[in-house]
């Protein structure tokens, strides 16, 4: 688990956060979602131990994540936005140097995924596509079969099949119980994928919910007329998409960028709805 | 798992940095052109202090600098091309979350840059001198061992001949560690004068055999082990609080 407590953090005299608390119990794959520069990339730095805080901890499964300690780096992986080709030549070289250090590596995972990719394991990086060396990246990445994944926009750079095969095998690695964080703009690529939803704002938390715990307090409302009590409206083929308070507990079907746009409009109100 | 020091952990992390060698092939090339460059740079020095370009001790003086002043002057490079991404907040990461202790990490930094990369620069560069004196090219009429010197050494010039060896790739280590251009630059401006000054120093008090300097390279001595066990400190303090 993942506990971040009263933690600020700052780059110099810019602060990123304030006192914030943020769980991450095993076994989910959370969406941290936020607008540009509220600190996602920061938050993901911060639990796998690039980052230490300014006050507060970050603690996982009781080590304190900016000491580094090797037990702690075993059990959990980065992978970044930006597409950081290793020293190795190869993928298959890249993953052979990588896994004495984890002994949770298979080969045979990374294999079946580099397959599921279309992408040849020993062929050298530099000779791939921008999208080909991520799929790569996201292959040794996941065959590594660490405890905690941290994903900032993992599917920036893919093609739409790979989109749909990256969603696939995600669910997939969830289902053995991991712990995955996905930072993403690109909420319809994961949007059936990520449960609980985690949404940042500058220096606070302002959403950290699960699916039926939305559902269950908002509404959304297809094909309607636009409502003058919503906290969010969209025009939409059909007819307007509003996002309402859910005072009569209908079941509907959570858009996420609705709820983003929902939540970044109405702080109070959605505070005051989740009781944060 | 010990946290600070796993022995097996730590052979790991070292063959991980000697595989990530292996692949540049560069290091094979620029050991060969500093190779080149190097014989020059000693025929300046032999001119500059008026001696023949092929005296036989002009090329004992050579030789044993090249098993000294050569490895000093590539280890520290060396140590910025091995090790390019400990400052880089980018590349960083994958030398941040390698799952080893920051020990496990910091001594392996400081065996390859002061052992192991300097060995290969040493190999190679008496595998060319050899080269050299095989095909009797230029003053290479005989191979390195052929020569009659008397090849004992004030102690103090080899104590000092040692640590100078280590320190500027010690602080090249810890210089890797700041992000700062401007004390970048300063850092090596200040190596660049001091390797100049202590080879030619190593160099005249070589080709003199004078025991007259001794309490003067003792104390020099004494500073430089003084800086070296600094530079090494720090650099570890700095490894610490590193982030990315």
């Amino acid at each position: 688990m993942i506990e971040i407590r009263n933690l600020d953090f700052s780059y110099k005299k810019t602060p990123v956060f304030s006192g914030i608390n943020l769980s991450f119990p095993e076994g989910s794959i959370y969406g941290l979602l936020g607008e540009n520069g509220v600190g996602k990339t920061t938050l993901l730095k911060l639990i796998c131990g690039l980052q230490r805080p300014t006050v507060g901890t970050c603690i996982l499964d009781g080590q304190t994540c900016h000491d580094r300690l090797p037990s702690m780096l075993q059990r959990i992986v980065f992978l970044p936005d930006e597409v950081l080709l290793p020293d190795m030549a190869t993928p298959q070289r890249y993953v052979d140097e990588l896994a004495p250090f984890y002994p949770t590596f298979s080969q045979g995972t990374f294999l079946h995924l580099m397959q599921e990719f279309e992408v040849e394991p020993d062929r050298k990086f530099r000779e791939m596509s921008f999208g080909q060396q991520k799929k790569s990246l996201i292959a040794a990445t996941l065959g590594l079969g660490t405890d905690y994944i941290l994903l900032d926009e993992p599917t920036n750079g893919l093609d739409i099949p790979s989109k749909a095969q990256f969603r696939t095998i995600l669910s997939n690695c969830a289902g053995e119980g991991r712990t995955i964080i996905i930072s993403t703009h690109q909420v319809r690529d994961v949007e059936n994928l990520i449960d609980p939803i985690v949404i940042l704002s500058n220096n606070a938390v302002l959403l950290n919910a699960p699916v039926d715990r939305i559902t269950e307090k908002l509404l959304f409302e297809y094909g309607g007329e636009q409502r003058p009590d919503a906290l969010y409206s969209e025009m939409q083929p059909g007819g307007y998409l509003n996002v309402l308070p859910n005072t009569s507990g209908e079941e509907s079907k959570l858009n996420i960028e609705a709820l983003f746009n929902a939540v970044l409009r109405n702080k109070n109100t959605i505070k005051e709805l989740f009781k944060m | 798992m010990q946290s600070t020091f796993n022995l097996r952990r730590f052979g790991l992390l070292l063959r991980y940095d000697l595989h990530r060698c292996h692949p540049r092939y560069g290091e094979v090339g620029r050991t060969i052109i500093s190779g080149i460059m190097f014989p020059t740079l000693m025929m300046l020095v032999q001119l500059l202090m008026g001696g023949e370009l092929y005296e036989g001790s002009a090329m004992v003086v050579y030789r044993l600098c090249l098993a000294v002043g050569y490895p000093i002057g590539m280890a520290a490079i060396q140590h910025f091309q091995l090790y390019p991404q400990v400052a880089k907040p980018g590349k960083g990461i994958y030398f941040a979350l390698l799952p080893a202790s920051k020990s496990e990490k910091y001594l392996s930094m400081l065996l390859m840059t002061l052992v192991v990369m300097p060995a290969i620069t040493i190999l190679g560069a008496l595998a060319l001198d050899t080269l050299l004196a095989l095909f009797h090219v230029g003053p290479w009429q005989e191979f390195f061992w052929q020569h009659e010197v008397d090849w004992t050494i004030n102690p103090w010039i080899a104590a000092n001949m040692a640590v100078a060896a280590a320190l500027p790739a010690v602080v090249a280590i810890w210089i890797n560690t700041i992000r700062s251009k401007w004390i970048t630059l300063l850092a090596f401006l200040a190596w660049l004068l001091w390797l100049v000054v202590s080879v030619a120093s190593m160099v005249a008090l070589l080709r003199w055999h004078t025991n007259k300097f001794d309490t003067l390279l003792g104390i020099a001595f004494g500073i430089q082990l003084l800086a070296l066990v600094a530079a090494i400190v720090f650099g570890r303090r700095r490894m610490d609080r590193m982030t990315y």
